[in-house]
Parts: C-alpha cells; sequence; structure tokens
C-alpha cells in the first residue's frame, strides 16, 4: 500500500517536472536528481533566449507577423511569456498597415527603422533556444514514461 | 521633432547604438552553433557523464556543424557561380 502511495507520489512529482521543466528550462531535470545537466541546459538555454534579445530587443518575439517562429519560441518557457507580455506595453509604433505617399494602404513587413538582417538572427536565437528546450523536455519525457534517460548516443573519437 | 531616449538592454535592440551591426551578422550564427552543440550533446549523453566529456563532446559537435555548414556553403557558391554562367535562370 506505501509503494502506491509512493508510486502516485513519484508520478505527480515527474508531471510537475515535465511542466516546470518547460517553464524554466533545466529545472525538471534539477528537480528529477540530474542537477549536473539540467544547469547546463538552465544557463545555455537562457544565454542563448537573452541574447537574441539583446540583439533585436522585445522585437524579436513578434507574435504579430512571425507565428511560427512564436511558437518556437513559446518553448522557451518564462522568457517568450513575460515578453509576450510586455511587448504590446513597450512596442508602439508598430505599424502592420501604413498609407504611402499616394494614399494606397500598404502592408509593411517590418516597422520603420528595422535592420532585417541582425532582427532576424535575434528572432532565430529565441525561436532555436526554444526548440532546444523541445529537445529537454522529450529527454525528460523518456525518463517520465520509461524510468530511464534515453539512451547515449558514441561519442566521435572513442571506442566502440 | 524627435528626441532622444536612453537605451534600455533586452527592450530596445542592440543595433540602435551599434548602427553597422548587420554587416557581421553572420558571426551570430557561430555562438548559436555552440549552444546547440553544447545542449545536443549534453542530451544525448547519459547523466554520470563528466563535464570534461560533455565538453569534449560538444566541441567534436560544433566542429562538424561548421564543417558541414561550410560545404553546404561552399556548394551554393560553386553552383551560383557554375549556373549563372552557364544555365537561363534568373540569378540576376
Amino acid at each position: 500500500m506505501s509503494s502506491v502511495a509512493d508510486n502516485s507520489q513519484s508520478n505527480t512529482k515527474d508531471y510537475i517536472a515535465l511542466v516546470l521543466g518547460w517553464l524554466v528550462p533545466g529545472a525538471g531535470h534539477i528537480m528529477l536528481g540530474d542537477r549536473k545537466r539540467g544547469i547546463i541546459f538552465l544557463v545555455f538555454i537562457h544565454l542563448l533566449f537573452f541574447a537574441g534579445l539583446l540583439l533585436g530587443g522585445i522585437r524579436a518575439l513578434d507574435r504579430p507577423r512571425q507565428q511560427l517562429w512564436d511558437y518556437a519560441q513559446m518553448a522557451a518557457g518564462w522568457p517568450s511569456l513575460v515578453g509576450d507580455m510586455v511587448r504590446p506595453q513597450v512596442v508602439k509604433d508598430d505599424v502592420a498597415v501604413i498609407r504611402d505617399s499616394s494614399g494606397k494602404l500598404k502592408k509593411l513587413h517590418h516597422p520603420p527603422g528595422f535592420a532585417p538582417l541582425v532582427q532576424e538572427v535575434a528572432t532565430t536565437f529565441c525561436g532555436v533556444a526554444g526548440m532546444l528546450n523541445l529537445l529537454v523536455l522529450i529527454d525528460l519525457f523518456m525518463w517520465v514514461a520509461t524510468g530511464e534517460w534515453a539512451p547515449a548516443s558514441p561519442v566521435p573519437g572513442e571506442g566502440t | 521633432m524627435t528626441t532622444a531616449t536612453p537605451w534600455i538592454p533586452f527592450v530596445d535592440p542592440l543595433y540602435a547604438v551599434v548602427p553597422h551591426l548587420s554587416h557581421w551578422w553572420f558571426l551570430g550564427l557561430f555562438p548559436m552553433l555552440i549552444v546547440v552543440a553544447v545542449v545536443y550533446r549534453t542530451v544525448r549523453l547519459p547523466p554520470s557523464s563528466s563535464v570534461k566529456k560533455i565538453l569534449i563532446s560538444s566541441i567534436w559537435a560544433f566542429i562538424i556543424c561548421v564543417a558541414v555548414a561550410a560545404i553546404i556553403c561552399f556548394g551554393c557558391m560553386l553552383f551560383y557561380h557554375v549556373a549563372s554562367r552557364h544555365l537561363p535562370l534568373p540569378l540576376g
């Protein structure tokens, strides 16, 4: 009976770790005892996401015009959620449709003053951080589903 | 008339204070590749691996990624130069 209670408690902990692993990249692994890898995921995924925010500003999260990238960025958890909440308060000069000199309506892909190349790099940074967190979540899910971490792959330079 | 506002990190873009940053956009790919290599190798190695093993494995992965990217870019460049001379393609 106590083993059934223990099982349900460990299941609850696993599911909480899954949710936490999405919300804070790396926190799921730390919660399940794999602190070393959890800290590596925490540091590097956050580094990449915030490097993207530093390069492109809050406009690196561009939900209205880049929805696919937004879905990827959402996988990074709290930075994307907070950024999407902050963005409408801060960015006031986003003009999706403008009138050109002849008075015709024109759809603008980027607001005025954009630097497309670096801005695209910034969006990519944030999106790739989200996709990396997805990879980490898959690893976490393998542990929750099977009780074992995903099988290791061979390292170049090591014997078979 | 515009008024100057202070630059706020993570809100305002970096190219607002570094005007020619777009010229160096290509360099941004290297930090991204490093992070991808580190996270990917860390996921694929068992939890008992040492930090040194993760680091060496990540460096290998990064080198392979850069080599593959260089081969693909070289191939694209060759294709562009050959195709623009010999094929009736609208390559500008």
